[in-house]
């Protein structure tokens, strides 16, 4: 569904993504794995085309995004839509417009029409009863529940998730990870995830991809990746102090 | 002696482009801004904070400045021993120039920092990058709102203060050195040409385009955290307050020699 | 509630602007309302400076301002004269024989119209009449006059010297002196002509002389003319 073709990236003279290539398989949830700061979040507001890649391409069912226009990116943008580590709701408005916030500025429904989809999407997260409430109401877990359903309420074909379970205890963390396999399944969309919680990798993966120094140096099954013999990936999955990955810190 | 001029070079060079930038943003949100529909809602929210909520501190800034401009002029009048003309002095150095101006300042300072720490703040938070993921331009959602919302309520806030700031003028002459009221307005009004209201106003308005934009600009730039914030806020003020002096001046030289 | 309660903030916020900026477009003096003046001219061949602006003053009210200044060129008299269009308020009859002048007003100098009724009015100026204005006499003015004049006495005293002219010939010309005397000296030898005889012959003083003491003596004869010429007879 999505092809990431040889991505280069620098910010500052900092090479960030170094050749990345990588293929998104339709249906699937895709978990992308590294350590902080690799260049995974950066990857991912490549595919939603708010940053442009300094060379390389990335095609969409085919077509280069980075030759869209500004409508076309519209388009594409309200076909995926994507969960923050911060959940990122708009401080301003209540729960209710947050999730329903794609809805009101940008088709022409009904209000009563609307209060439903946003009460169908809340409902979908385990969340009913809370449109009045203000973002700033909320705990973190649930921040990042409305920030899923404001992803799902548009019907996206694609949700990335940008570390879904950073910051919240393992409890939540669990339920969050049960809510993205459930509405993997309900919704049959394509999943893009990025972490560095491997728990949660191998629970909502199809395909797991390992992120180091800008490029993408194992992608496989989770099983394949739990009993890699790449060193690097090893140490990673295990969070093991030492090895490659910390030898020259 | 060489390091001198390349450092010269270099910094006249990133100021070229900080203006470029901000012209930018300018052009980018002057398109967006037909683009429908038009964010009324919204506008009419940050009117009302720039504006209404402003008004307090407008209202108390320019009534002592009136005052304060009444009594310094006073000093020297009397020496001359021609007190009447306090009327006509008071009145046009605050429709022309201190109205404006002290206006644009306060509004930089009040409403500026506000905006460049809400922005900053949504930006550090990534609420600017969901609005892009959710198909929003945030230059559509959250400049062109502000920048209305300024661009209009800067030239009301300034009658305001012309307002006030000849009541000020009026206390101090009508209850202090004895001129009649009607005497004090008499001369007031006598002073001023409407030219002088008008282009008051004009430059107004176009103070509360640098002072939306530069404060926008300021925001969507942050990076850093709490403390990016922090240093877009400030930023945002200095720059206000800079740009807003060099276009008064430029203003000033403008209209001395378009309408004489 | 809320939404309502947003919009009367902002309206009244923007009501009482607007009311302010009112204020200053109507009181302020220079943006008069044009519609309810009308337009009439003046005719100068000086305006001292006379500008787009400056005040007129009726009997030292001020009653409008110049709308224009024009140079117009007079075909006939081969003559340059200054029109001054000025704008006059309506509430304002200015009598057609007025009189209007160029003055000066306050210390800076800034120049206006002043123009004086007379004392018994005629008739009012209608829109677009012209008045004659009365020209500011300029310094340099003063002197030409001033010089053209002492240049006057000049000549005519050059002209008593050079002996023209009754004055200059009664005071430089001996010829009617000459013949005066010629006449008293023939007088006097001739003893003739009415002068010579009034004055040598004394006939006339015996006559004289003989009515007198008649009439001393017959008084009445004065009165009684018939009697006389009986008493004659």
């Amino acid at each position: 569904m999505i092809q990431i073709d040889n991505i280069y990236k620098s910010f500052n003279g900092h090479q960030v993504l170094n050749g990345i290539s990588l293929n998104i398989e339709k249906g699937k949830t895709t978990v992308i794995i590294g350590r902080s700061g690799c260049g995974k979040s950066v990857l991912l507001k490549h595919v939603m085309g708010i940053l442009k890649p300094d060379g390389g391409k990335i095609l969409f069912d085919g077509q280069d995004i980075g030759k869209f226009d500004e409508e076309m990116l519209h388009s594409l943008r309200l076909k995926m839509s994507m969960v923050f580590q911060s959940a990122a709701l708009f401080d301003s408005l209540n729960v209710g417009d947050n999730v329903g916030f794609a809805l009101i500025e940008h088709q022409r429904l009904q209000k009563d029409e609307i209060a439903r989809r946003v009460r169908e999407s809340l409902a979908m997260v385990g969340l009913s009863g809370i449109e009045r409430l203000m973002p700033s109401e909320l705990s973190g877990g649930m921040k990042k529940r409305v920030a899923l359903a404001r992803a799902i309420c548009i019907k996206p074909d694609i949700i990335i998730y940008d570390e879904p379970t950073t910051g919240v205890d393992p409890i939540t963390a669990d339920i969050i990870n049960e809510l993205i396999k459930e509405l993997h399944d309900r919704l049959k969309v394509t999943s893009i995830a990025v972490t560095h919680d491997m728990k949660s990798a191998y629970k909502i993966a199809d395909w797991i991809a390992m992120l180091y120094q800008g490029k993408i140096i194992a992608y496989g099954y989770p099983d394949d990746i739990r009993n890699t013999d790449n060193p690097v990936v090893h140490q990673f999955i295990n969070g093991l102090s030492t090895g490659p990955i910390t030898e020259g810190e | 002696m060489l390091n001198l001029f390349v450092n010269l070079g270099e910094k006249f060079l990133s100021f070229i482009y900080f203006l470029g930038e901000q012209l930018v943003l300018c052009l980018r949100m002057l398109g967006w801004m037909f683009v429908s529909p038009l964010e009324w809602r919204r506008t009419l929210v940050q009117s009302k904070r720039c504006g209404w909520d402003s008004l307090p501190i407008i209202s108390v800034i320019s009534l002592f400045i009136g005052l304060i401009l009444a009594l310094q002029t006073a000093y020297l009048m009397q020496r001359l021993g021609s007190e009447m003309y306090i009327a006509s002095i008071v009145a046009l150095s605050i429709v022309r120039e201190l109205g404006p101006v002290i206006t644009a300042l306060v509004i930089a300072g009040r409403v500026g920092a506000a905006i460049a720490a809400e922005i900053g703040t949504m930006k550090v938070t990534e609420q600017i990058d969901a609005l892009e993921t959710l198909a929003y331009s945030p230059i559509k959602y959250l400049v062109v709102p502000r920048f209305l919302a300024l661009m209009l309520m800067l030239p009301l806030l300034t009658l305001y203060a012309d307002g006030i700031g000849i009541l000020g003028g009026y206390a101090i002459c009508v209850y202090k050195l004895g001129i009649t009221p009607g005497m004090y307005l008499s001369i007031t009004f006598d002073a001023l040409l409407f030219k002088d209201v008008f282009t008051g106003l004009v430059k107004s308005v176009f103070f509360g385009m640098i002072i939306a934009v530069s404060s926008c600009y300021q925001g969507l730039k942050v990076y850093g955290g709490a403390e990016g914030v922090g240093r877009a806020t400030t930023k945002a003020v200095v720059n206000s307050f800079i740009l807003i002096i060099v276009a008064d001046c430029f203003f000033a030289a403008m209209f001395y020699f378009l309408f004489p | 509630m809320d939404k309502s309660r947003l919009e009367l903030k902002l309206g009244i916020f923007v009501f009482i602007a607007l009311a302010i900026l009112a204020v200053f477009i109507f009181k302020i003096g220079n943006l008069k309302n044009y519609g309810t003046g009308y337009e009439m001219r003046f005719i100068f061949l000086n305006v001292s400076g006379v500008k787009t602006g400056s005040p007129v003053r009726f009997s030292g009210v001020d009653v409008g301002e110049v709308s224009r200044v024009n140079i117009l060129e007079e075909e006939q008299s081969k003559n340059t004269l200054i029109e001054v269009v000025a704008w006059v308020n309506r509430a304002v009859s200015i009598p057609s024989n007025s009189k209007a002048y160029i003055n000066t007003l306050g210390l800076l100098g800034e120049k206006y119209i002043e123009v004086i009724p007379p004392v018994k009015y005629a008739s009012f100026i209608k829109p677009g009449d012209v008045l004659y204005g009365i020209d500011p006499t300029l310094t340099q003015e003063w002197i030409d006059e001033a010089q053209k004049a002492v240049k006057d006495l000049r000549e005519i005293i050059e002209n008593i010297k050079a002996g023209q002219g009754t004055i200059g010939k009664l005071l430089y010309e001996d010829k009617l002196y000459n013949e005066l005397e010629a006449l008293v000296t023939e007088i006097r030898q001739a003893k003739h002509g009415t002068i010579g005889k009034l004055l040598y012959e004394d006939t006339l003083h015996q006559e004289l002389e003989a009515l007198i003491s008649d009439i001393r003596r017959n008084p009445w004869k004065l009165f009684w003319k018939t009697r006389e010429k009986k008493a004659n007879k």
